[in-house]
């Protein structure tokens, strides 16, 4: 199995979430698929087999103008990439704006987008979730995170992954909704908000140490798995997604 | 003339594209009243592109001038660039010059009351993104009106025009300048054309020769008789010295586009990696254009990351934002934009630069006082990385000269020349001002990035003010001479003059010199980023430029760069003198006034807390992407609650693959100082306290100067004289004498720096700003200790701070405001200071600082906060609200000085009960404050007790209504 994470063109988290599927140990090889080049055919896409993860990172795809995603989401419905992926049974990952561009592709059905957040405004705060696996406390970085839902049900492929459950966080997403995920053709499509691929450690958490901080627990506390480690584990990890139900 | 006027028509196209309003319309009137479109006209399209922009609007719905018979109204607004970003991005997308196509944003209404109430309100708060003009009047006759609006009519070029009076084009020398530039004229045999005289103005202006920092200068003060510039003697020499010792560290100070240090890691082993650093003032354009003048400054110091040697990834940023107070009494200038607009508009500058770029935004102060009514103070700084044999520029004659970026247009012409002197009239209708495209650089920046690892760059430099004028000029020194062909650059719009080609600013440009031009050449069509060759370096010893076959500039490097003459300066200012004006000028508090009464304390304490000065930032910080590309190991705000900021930050280069390397940051400033000694001295000590609570190691550190001052000149105007010139010059001395002792003593030399020397506006002037900064390698995060309390019965000490005062303190100038009516709160003068206690102090802090670092490198310290604006009571109250926790003071009674007290210095920490006897030894001079308590109050040993809910939702409240979205 093989990650592949695009880059260019806006996308921003290409790097850390490098650093992060290797941490999984999921993948035999986590390589990236560079889009400019893509476009100016002096590269063209990889053999992708069952199996391997296409990952949209976070950023702001032409800067978000015209609506977040929904740029670099017509170049992706231009290339067919998502009619290919279909085809080769090839998961796909969105975080953040690949989530947005996820949704402005129609992954998750017709009338499911998101817009800005209400109250309006970028935020960058950590938040509580709920996950398949139990709670967790990710970073949320964005301004356009407000799911809608046109016909005020999901479709029935599609299902909820991640709600928000932080009484100092709303951005009015559509049943407290974070992440989605939806199954086709034995593969799945997951896109969240949250941002998992930096929440490594439990360093790296806003309230790191909790209330015990010897110096020899520091360093174990740098050794032991974040919520965002332990949430991409399990995405990854075909029994425990499946034991779960992928669902919440 | 119908004709015409339907061949125009026939490129315009109507779209509704935007279904959701600008968003502070939002709450105005309902949508269903207001629907906001976007006009867009494109030109020579190809099928490919008409197919992909039919899938682009295939959501969208086409509009045609029927469809708006019934409305009212329409504003079309726009931004000061003359290529808005979305045309970029779209331009991108399509795969098409940006300048083919058009888009304008509009506003259409139902009713024409909305729209007089549209009109006031865009035209008063709407200054951001600048409106172009607003229509309004019937849809069918602004139709007529657009459609035959003639394509604007360039006049003929004077690029070659010979000029004898600078003044007739609207430059201006000194007579000094005037004289060297006739003496080269006449030695050349003839007159500079027009072309050579913008480019003089620009190369030899304050804002890129920084002539006061290099004049020199006769003081009256005995101690400081003559200076041969400031820079050279108290920055530039002692930094050599040092760098001299340590070569491993300081690998490259003052000569590139930022300051370059070699890193080591935790274990104090070399790393591969180096770190640069460099901080900028964006000052002028701020004032004139908020939005557009602080996303240019934020992206426009990325890119003197991306200049620094072959190339550096920009992984971090930091601002300090200097806001003119929202109530005060005093003359502010009569142009000045409202100061709630100048706020909003560069904090959106600054989220929109930065978010967009994907580099985060790791730490940053405002600081407010009535006098930045004259121009708002706009620094950001930025800290990049890149391998350390990708440090030293090797470029040769013969190479290859390519502009890198967006087409060149007539946008920010003079931007230098308008930041070297005072704001006029002329400039604030925002002609020299641009809007930052960060998707653009962001694609320029991955492709150079490539080819720096291919090794095929072998200079790099930005195109920031002066354009390829001031890029190319530096780099022509590299090897001693360049020969430039503008003939193929790529322009934005047809007509543009040779001259304005030259020193067009431009932005998203860098200029490359490469000896591998088929590569760099195939590269840049892979990325799909444009490319220019513009020429090649040679040694030729002259500057030459040509465009289409006319040579508009030759001259000698030697004289354009060296030959700018020395300004000379004169201070009759000295040290009696200031301490005369600081004892009229200032008082001190009354002791004995009511609201410093320990019973009264509590109330003013919430009061202070939910003031400009001290009221929680988190709601600005939050709009900042703080996290992207996962390098933040020390959040701004922490804790459960995640309420209590944190000083200092730890930034991660994991790209060391054998074991990652920490850089540590902080930064400070004390403008309200009145002395400028106190001003000096607490800016460089908060920096290096804070960079050492964020794991910096001592001994490799470096420092950055970034000064904004008021016009130090004596004006040549008697009517606008200026008697505080002398004492601007001689606190100029003062600070660098200053800084070279801090230097000396911490052994810690400056390496990049940047000053402004014009922030006066219609008389009024900033007040002396100086932004230090500390940085370093670092040790790893799990020694870097939080900044709030986290269990209960830890106990909590402190380090008073030296010199502690309750003058120009946060307390002292909050009351000051609040209190302005009743003058009775200050009493007589009692400025007094010693002259040898310089030395001493910086003794002491360098004692107190590196006993401190040394503790947090053992992993001792468990949680720290520095004592800063507010004092000690300030910092304890902060670190309480991250996990709501109480104290118990073993401090008697609420006392003004010993809470608020601010100097050099303070720390705060607790740390484990089994190593408090290590940290007893450490510091002769350690104080215990109290106990950690769960109750969430804070107790003073007589019993009084100050519930932290109310003082929290004080600290909060101005988040919570929105101040600063």
């Amino acid at each position: 199995m093989i990650a592949y994470i695009v880059k260019g063109l806006g996308i921003e988290c290409e790097l850390e979430m490098e650093r992060a599927l290797l941490r999984t140990e999921a993948f035999e090889a986590v390589n990236f698929i560079n889009f400019p080049k893509l476009l100016s055919g002096h590269e063209s896409l990889p053999d992708f087999k069952k199996g391997d993860c296409f990952v949209i990172p976070g950023g702001f795809s032409y800067s978000d103008h015209f609506g977040a995603g929904k740029l670099l989401a017509i170049k992706f419905r231009e290339l067919k990439i998502l009619d290919l992926l279909d085809q080769k049974q090839v998961n796909i990952l969105g975080i953040c704006n690949g989530f947005q561009i996820m949704c402005q592709t129609g992954c998750f059905g017709k009338g499911i987008e998101l817009h800005r957040n209400r109250p309006i405004g970028f935020k960058n705060r950590w938040v509580s979730l709920q996950s398949p696996w139990g709670e967790c406390c990710l970073p949320v970085r964005h301004g356009e995170g407000r799911l809608i839902v046109d016909s005020n049900s999901l479709p029935k492929t599609t299902k909820k992954i991640l709600s928000y459950i932080d009484p100092d966080f709303n951005n009015a997403s559509f049943e407290n909704i974070a992440g989605l995920v939806a199954f086709k053709n034995e593969a799945w499509r997951i896109g969240m908000m949250p941002h998992p691929e930096i929440a490594l450690s439990k360093m790296d958490h806003p309230d790191r140490f909790g209330t015990d901080h010897f110096e020899q627990h520091r360093s174990k506390l740098y050794a032991e798995e974040g919520d965002g480690l332990q949430l991409l584990k399990s995405i990854f990890d075909s029994e425990k997604f499946k034991s779960a139900g992928g669902t919440i | 003339m119908t004709n015409s006027t339907a061949n125009v028509v026939k490129n315009y196209r109507l779209w509704l594209i935007e279904a959701e309003q600008p968003s502070f319309l939002v709450n105005e009137k309902s949508s269903s009243e207001i629907s906001s479109y976007l006009l867009l006209r494109v030109e020579n399209f190809t099928d490919l592109q008409i197919s992909r922009l039919n899938l682009f609007l295939e959501s969208a719905v086409e509009l045609s001038p029927d469809h708006l018979n019934n409305k009212q109204i329409m504003a079309r607004v726009h931004h000061s660039a003359s290529v808005d970003p979305k045309e970029i991005s779209l331009g991108q997308f399509l795969g098409v010059a940006p300048h083919q196509i058009r888009i304008e944003s509009w506003l259409v209404a139902d009713s024409a009351e909305i729209l007089e109430t549209l009109k006031n309100h865009a035209e008063n708060l709407w200054r951001e993104p600048a409106i172009e003009f607003i229509w309004t009047g019937s849809v069918d006759a602004w139709w007529k009106e657009r459609a035959v609006l003639p394509a604007a009519i360039r006049t003929a070029d004077p690029s070659l025009n010979s000029v004898q009076d600078p003044a007739s084009i609207g430059l201006e020398f000194s007579v000094d300048e005037q004289r060297a530039i006739a003496e080269e004229s006449r030695s050349v045999g003839r007159d500079f054309n027009r072309t050579e005289w913008e480019l003089l103005a620009q190369t030899w202006s304050e804002h890129c020769k920084h002539k006061i920092f290099g004049a020199s200068i006769t003081s009256a003060d005995a101690r400081l008789p003559v200076t041969h510039g400031i820079f050279k003697t108290y920055l530039r020499a002692p930094a050599l010295k040092i760098a001299d010792k340590k070569k491993d560290v300081y690998l490259s100070l003052f000569h590139d586009n930022s300051g370059v240090l070699g890193l080591s890691r935790p274990d104090g082993s070399q790393s591969p990696w180096a770190a640069c650093v460099k901080m900028e003032t964006h000052n002028s354009p701020s004032a004139i254009s908020p939005y557009g003048g602080a996303s240019t400054g934020l992206v426009g110091v990325h890119r003197d990351i991306l200049g620094t040697g072959l190339g550096a990834k920009p992984i971090a940023s930091w601002d300090v934002l200097c806001f003119e107070s929202g109530h005060h009494n005093q003359r502010r200038p009569q142009n000045a934009l409202p100061t709630d607009i100048i706020r909003k508009g560069v904090i959106k500058g600054i989220e929109d630069g930065g978010n967009q770029s994907g580099i985060p935004t790791i730490q940053g102060s405002v600081v407010f006082d009535p006098n930045y009514s004259a121009k708002p103070l706009v620094y950001a700084g930025a800290i990049g990385s890149l391998k350390r044999e990708q440090v030293n520029k090797n470029s040769r004659p013969g190479d290859k000269l390519y502009c890198v970026g967006g087409a060149v247009g007539a946008d920010g012409l003079r931007g230098a020349v308008m930041s070297s002197r005072d704001l006029r009239q002329e400039d604030m209708q925002g002609s020299a001002v641009q809007v930052a495209q960060a998707f653009v650089q962001r694609c320029l920046t991955e492709f150079l990035l490539e080819a720096r690892d291919l090794g095929i760059i072998s200079s790099v430099t930005d195109n920031g003010a002066g354009g390829l004028a001031s890029s190319c000029g530096e780099m022509a020194t590299q090897t001693g001479g360049a020969r430039l062909d503008l003939s193929q650059l790529r322009i934005k719009y047809q007509g543009l003059h040779s001259w304005e080609k030259l020193l067009s600013e431009s932005q998203e440009r860098m200029t490359v010199a490469t000896r591998d031009t088929k590569r760099f050449e195939d590269l840049a069509t892979a990325w799909g980023v444009g490319i220019d060759c513009i020429g090649e370096l040679n040694e030729s010893g002259r500057f030459e430029v040509w465009d289409q076959d006319h040579k508009i500039v030759d001259l000698s490097l030697e004289f354009l760069h060296d030959k700018c003459p020395l300004m000379h300066l004169k201070s009759e200012w000295t040290w009696p003198q200031e301490e005369a004006t600081l004892n009229t000028a200032r008082s001190s508090m009354k002791k004995n006034h009511p609201v410093l009464d320990s019973n009264n304390l509590f109330e003013t304490f919430k009061n202070l807390l939910n003031s400009e000065i001290l009221a929680s930032r988190e709601g600005l910080v939050r709009r900042f992407d703080h996290e992207v590309q996962g390098r933040t190991r020390k959040l701004p705000f922490a804790g459960a609650t995640q309420n209590s900021p944190q000083d200092g930050s730890n930034i991660e280069i994991y790209e060391d693959k054998e074991d990652s390397c920490y850089i540590a940051l902080g930064h400070g400033l004390a403008p309200y100082r009145k002395d400028i000694q106190d001003n000096v001295l607490q800016s460089v000590d908060e920096a290096i306290r804070q960079a050492i609570l964020g794991g910096l190691k001592l001994n490799e550190a470096a420092l950055l100067d970034n000064y904004s001052w008021p016009d130090p000149l004596p004006s040549s105007n008697p009517a606008k004289a200026r008697p505080q010139s002398d004492r601007l010059i001689w606190k100029l001395l003062r600070s660098g004498e200053i800084l070279e002792s801090v230097t000396r003593k911490f052994d810690m030399p400056f390496v990049s720096g940047k000053d402004s020397m014009k922030n006066t506006s219609e008389g009024i002037d900033v007040p002396e700003t100086l932004v230090i900064s500390a940085f370093g390698p670092a040790y790893g995060p799990d020694k870097v200790p939080n900044a709030f309390f986290t269990r209960a019965n830890d106990v909590v000490f402190y380090l008073e701070p030296f010199k502690i005062d309750l003058r120009d303190s946060a307390l002292e100038r909050f009351l000051a405001i609040s209190l302005s009516s009743s003058s009775s709160l200050f009493e007589g003068a009692d400025f007094k200071r010693q002259d040898n206690e310089l030395e001493s102090t910086i003794e002491k802090l360098y004692l107190r600082h590196s006993i401190f670092s040394k503790l947090i490198s053992k992993g001792l310290i468990r949680a720290a906060k520095d004592i800063s604006e507010g004092g000690l009571i300030t910092a304890l109250f902060e670190m309480c609200l991250g996990r709501n926790m109480g104290l118990q003071l073993e401090i008697a009674d609420a006392d003004p000085e010993i809470l608020f007290g601010e100097g050099l210095g303070g720390y705060v920490f607790t740390c484990d009960v089994h190593q408090i006897a290590e940290i007893e030894n450490a510091f002769p001079d350690l104080k215990r404050a109290g106990v950690v308590s769960k109750p969430f109050v804070i107790r003073f040993s007589s019993g009084k007790e100050w519930p932290i809910e109310d003082l929290k939702t004080s600290y909060l409240s101005k988040t919570k209504e929105g101040f600063w979205s």
